[in-house]
């Protein structure tokens, strides 16, 4: 193209004074005088520039909190930085039998733990012949230039502080491109895991664990170092003191560099989150938090996603704490949003969780306060005081006041904490004591692993006397008898006791009385897919199929609940595998479903009621009278039909929105319904089909209503058996345990326990709080 | 070189970049947080909101096609509308005409999304951050041309520079903004 081009014609040219979508002019404006002549002189403005004239005109400034929330939103976009997928640092070529492989001079043989900031493996020195632990960075972490440089810098700075508290690094190298630390092999666990496995921790070892870190974080911070992201997974508790060793120093930056912020979500201060500059006070407002969460066993801005918690972090105060009023006040002032508030040093905090420490020690009452200490040093020299104490006159001692202490019949003592120390409480069913008004946690006398008290806490106000019920929550039994996954069970009563039915896959139909022996079995006829009883346990039903279509095997078979015998024929009929099956109260409906049709069955006798289906039936549940049934389809839809009469149907129903998940699960409440989804929705509709949500982070697969109908067990995909309050609208208690898919799930015929089986193969018990 | 760059919609809806993704939060957060206040909610209910728009803005914004004729803010609008619900119902509140609070009407009072209103802090919220796409001096020049009105010889002269400088200063920053704001506000 020639200096000289064409000069645009007249639109063209306005429009692209006016920066409007036309062919790029930049250059030949650049220098064609002739344009400048026509350019210049008033134009009309259009909508865009009248905006910016006018915006440009007056500035309501942003609020701070806005601009935090912002770059707190820019990280809901998934990005390579911020997702947490697996990967393996393989490490190169073994070179012996048992070993991994190498990095690089060091033998490995196993993978201790994999997180965020990389894989630790557990390996040899060779050249000293000691057990080492190797920690090998993440890859994903490296792509940023400076990144290495950095954490080498941070781990060498590390190294230098010899402190109890810190884990030694016995050297930082890099191979294979990726630095390297190599640390002592310790026995024990993390925090995390003992918080994970037994809930909230004993007064105690709060005080003990968190001057121990309080005092390794001192000797850092002396050297110049902020760690960043300290929180339970960052402290080890050596066995078998479990004295605290602080582990991961410098790594958060090499973290920082790449996600664009350094810090793990619940744990970061405030000035974290928006990536101000951070002090060592950023480490105590984490410190905070860890010791919150050792005594409440929740964190203080936990919330179900990452940036929930971090917005939290910005926008909420936590819940008042349920420690002793001496430590839920420094955990207060920990968790100030502004560093200026928080305690001045780590030292500080140490020294005061170490006078916290004595004094619950000797269960004497604090009269020894240390600011006035401080202030009489100085009042002494003035002559006069020559005493070292001032003791306050005690204040009028508040009456104590009757707790009547219920406990599960088969639970043992329970051991309640106030300021005033520790009190005993027998189990077994109720015990009356006495208390003084405060704040109480509570704990197991006998720490029974995988059982938590409900409630952990509770507070005494004065002249009240009142009930506390404490359930200890968790899995009471399990059963491995099974071959294969369960995929459906049910819970009939037993004379005053209960007995726990379970199809699986193995081809088998299990009846099981927790704590009575070993399971009997039946054998189907077929893997077996859905599983359905009445609750006295006279009719039970099994269903199933496999692929090789065996039509013999398509049949729903007939048990006597209490034997596991045959009873009658079985229901012939179905064509495809039959996952879907249901049976009303008194015995005399059933409902099954494959993936073509719906059969009704009279179970006296008669040909069933055939409907094929164009959606999918996914699960169905009857009304307790039996006379009517309800279904759930894929496509998020519930159908209301009369037993007796299945064609038309009475009522379809779904939630709002344009798409609704597909429906895995449905319930029949004494209210209404429940219904539960694949994107981890329950649904919980009354008579006149309004809908509540609870949302859980887990597909439902199944769902059961207790006999009073004011909760509701939601078997979920990531292994957890959820329980939720009907009247709260949300999740009271997760319980852990499965691995993979959770199939099926029932209440005890008293409401106090649940059951659950999955493609683990196993069926669990276990005890959920009282009301 | 590009004619007409992709604007800012487009290049978020195409859902792997996330410099645009992040400029879109930096756009909306402060109108979105202004609604929840005229809504009633306080400040850590107001970002909790915000953050469910958000949410659902990332994963459904790829479903909506820059289309001349659907308009970006009607869409917005349900989006609100739903999180609103949502929101009526876990706090058991009732909206503002009473009733139940999943039928809250798309006319609803407490819910609306004026043009002007949006346009305006949009355009300024633009404003602001668009100071930092430009080298000091293009922005002031523009600046002293398009807002404060002077003609552009004076301008040219202050600066030094050309007059068709002038021109170009001032065409680059609408166009950059007209790109920005494509498809998000009523042209």
């Amino acid at each position: 193209m020639t200096a000289a081009d064409q000069c645009p014609n007249p639109a063209d040219l306005e429009d692209f004074l006016q920066g409007r979508g036309a062919p790029d002019l930049d250059r030949h404006l650049a220098a064609c005088e002739s344009c400048a002549g026509r350019a210049a002189g008033p134009r009309p403005d259009d909508a865009m520039v009248s905006a910016v004239r006018r915006a440009a005109a007056g500035d309501t400034p942003v609020p701070e909190l806005t601009e935090e929330l912002a770059t707190v939103f820019r990280r809901l976009l998934p990005t390579v930085a911020n997702s947490t997928a697996d990967w393996a640092a393989a490490p190169g070529p073994g070179a012996a039998d048992g070993e991994l492989g190498r990095v690089g001079p060091y033998p490995v043989f196993e993978v201790l733990g994999a997180g965020g900031m990389g894989v630790v493996y557990r390996g040899f020195d060779p050249a000293l012949e000691r057990a080492v632990a190797i920690k090998v960075i993440r890859p994903a972490l490296l792509a940023t230039p400076g990144v290495v440089e950095r954490f080498l810098a941070e781990a060498r700075a590390a190294a230098k502080v010899e402190h109890d508290g810190i884990v030694v690094v016995h050297a930082v190298e890099v191979h294979a491109d990726r630095p390297c630390l190599v640390m002592p092999l310790l026995k024990g666990e993390t925090l995390e895991a003992r918080l994970k496995a037994g809930g909230p921790r004993p007064p105690a070892e709060v005080l003990r664990v968190g001057r121990e870190t309080a005092a390794a974080l001192a000797a850092a911070h002396a050297a110049g170092l902020v760690h960043r992201d300290i929180k339970p997974g960052n402290l080890w508790l050596e066995a078998p003191t479990g004295r605290v060793r602080v582990l991961d120093f410098g790594l958060a930056v090499a973290a920082g560099a790449a996600a664009g912020f350094a810090g793990t979500p619940g744990y970061m201060a405030p000035e974290q989150v928006r990536g101000a500059g951070v002090d060592h006070r950023a480490d105590l407002f984490s410190l905070g938090c860890v010791l919150y969460r050792m005594v409440a066993g929740v964190g203080p801005f936990d919330a179900e996603t990452a940036s929930g918690a971090l917005i939290r972090t910005l926008t909420r105060t936590p819940a008042a704490c349920p420690a002793a009023p001496a430590l839920a006040d420094l955990i207060d002032r920990l968790l100030s949003r502004s560093p200026a508030d928080r305690p001045a040093s780590a030292a500080a905090v140490a020294d005061e969780l170490a006078a916290l420490e004595g004094a619950t020690a000797t269960r004497r009452r604090r009269v020894v306060r240390r600011r006035w200490l401080a202030g009489l040093v100085t009042a002494a020299c003035l002559g006069g005081l020559a005493a070292w104490f001032l003791q306050e006159p005690p204040p009028a001692p508040p009456a104590p006041v009757e707790i009547t202490v219920t406990t599960d019949p088969d639970d043992g003592p329970l051991i309640l904490t106030g300021a005033a120390g520790d009190v005993r409480v027998a189990g077994g069913g109720d015990t009356a004591v006495s208390l003084l008004p405060g704040n109480y946690t509570v704990r197991a006398a006998v720490e029974r692993a995988g059982r938590v008290p409900v409630p952990a806490a509770f507070v005494v106000q004065p002249d009240e006397p009142a009930r506390v019920k404490v359930a200890l929550v968790g899995e009471v039994a399990v059963t491995k008898a099974h071959g294969g996954a369960v995929t459906g069970v049910a819970v009939v009563r037993d004379g005053t006791g209960f007995a726990v039915l379970s199809a699986s896959l193995d081809r088998t139909v299990q009846r099981w009385e927790p704590g009575k022996g070993d399971p009997r079995h039946a054998r189907l006829s077929a893997p077996g897919e859905c599983l359905a009883a009445t609750a006295d346990g006279a009719v039970v039903l099994t269903g199933g199929g496999s692929k090789q279509r065996d039509p013999l095997g398509i049949r729903l078979e007939r048990w006597d609940g209490r034997t596991l015998a045959a009873v009658g024929d079985p229901l012939a009929g179905h064509g495809r595998i039959v996952k879907v099956l249901a049976v009303s109260a008194d015995g005399r409906y059933a409902v099954s479903a494959d993936a073509d049709e719906l059969f009704v069955w009279n179970l006296r006798g008669g040909d069933p009621v055939r409907l094929p289906t164009k959606l999918r039936v996914t699960s169905a549940a009857f009304e307790p009278d039996g006379h009517r049934v309800l279904t759930g389809d894929e496509a998020g839809a519930a159908t209301l039909r009369d037993a007796a009469r299945p064609e038309p149907s009475l009522r379809v129903f779904a939630p709002p929105g344009e798409k609704p998940a597909a429906v895995k699960a449905v319930a029949v409440r004494p209210d209404g319904y429940a219904t539960g989804c694949e994107d981890g929705s329950v649904w919980l509709w009354d008579k006149a089909f309004h809908p509540k949500r609870v949302a859980t982070p887990g597909e439902v697969l199944a769902l059961a209503v207790s006999p009073d109908g004011r909760r509701v067990l939601a078997a979920g995909a990531d292994g957890a058996v959820r329980l939720v309050s009907v009247p709260r609208g949300e999740v009271v208690v997760t319980l852990a345990g499965h691995v993979g898919r959770v199939r099926g799930v029932a209440f005890t015929p008293d409401g106090r326990g649940a059951a659950s089986g999955g493609e683990d193969r196993t069926v669990r018990l276990w005890r959920l709080p009282f009301e | 070189m590009n004619t007409t760059p992709v604007s800012l919609l487009e290049r978020v809806a195409g859902g792997a970049d996330p410099a645009a993704w992040g400029r879109f939060v930096d756009l909306y957060t402060p109108l979105l947080m202004r609604w929840c206040g005229r809504l009633g909610l306080a400040d850590a209910d107001a970002a909790d909101f915000t953050q469910d728009v958000f949410v659902i803005l990332v994963q459904h914004l790829p479903e909506f096609r820059y289309d001349a004729a659907k308009s970006f803010r009607a869409w917005l609008k349900t989006v609100l509308m739903n999180v609103w619900r949502k929101h009526c119902r876990k706090a058991a509140r009732a909206p503002a005409g009473g009733g139940d609070p999943a039928l809250i009407p798309d006319t609803d009072p407490g819910v609306y999304v004026d043009e002007a209103e949006h346009q305006d802090f949009l355009v300024r919220r633009a404003l602001a951050l668009a100071r930092t796409d430009f080298e000091p001096e293009t922005w002031r020049v523009c600046w002293e041309f398009l807002v404060n009105d002077r003609p552009a010889a004076d301008v040219a002269t202050e600066f030094g520079v050309t007059v068709n400088a002038v021109y170009l200063a001032k065409s680059r920053v609408l166009r950059h903004l007209r790109a920005e704001l494509a498809g998000l506000v009523d042209e």
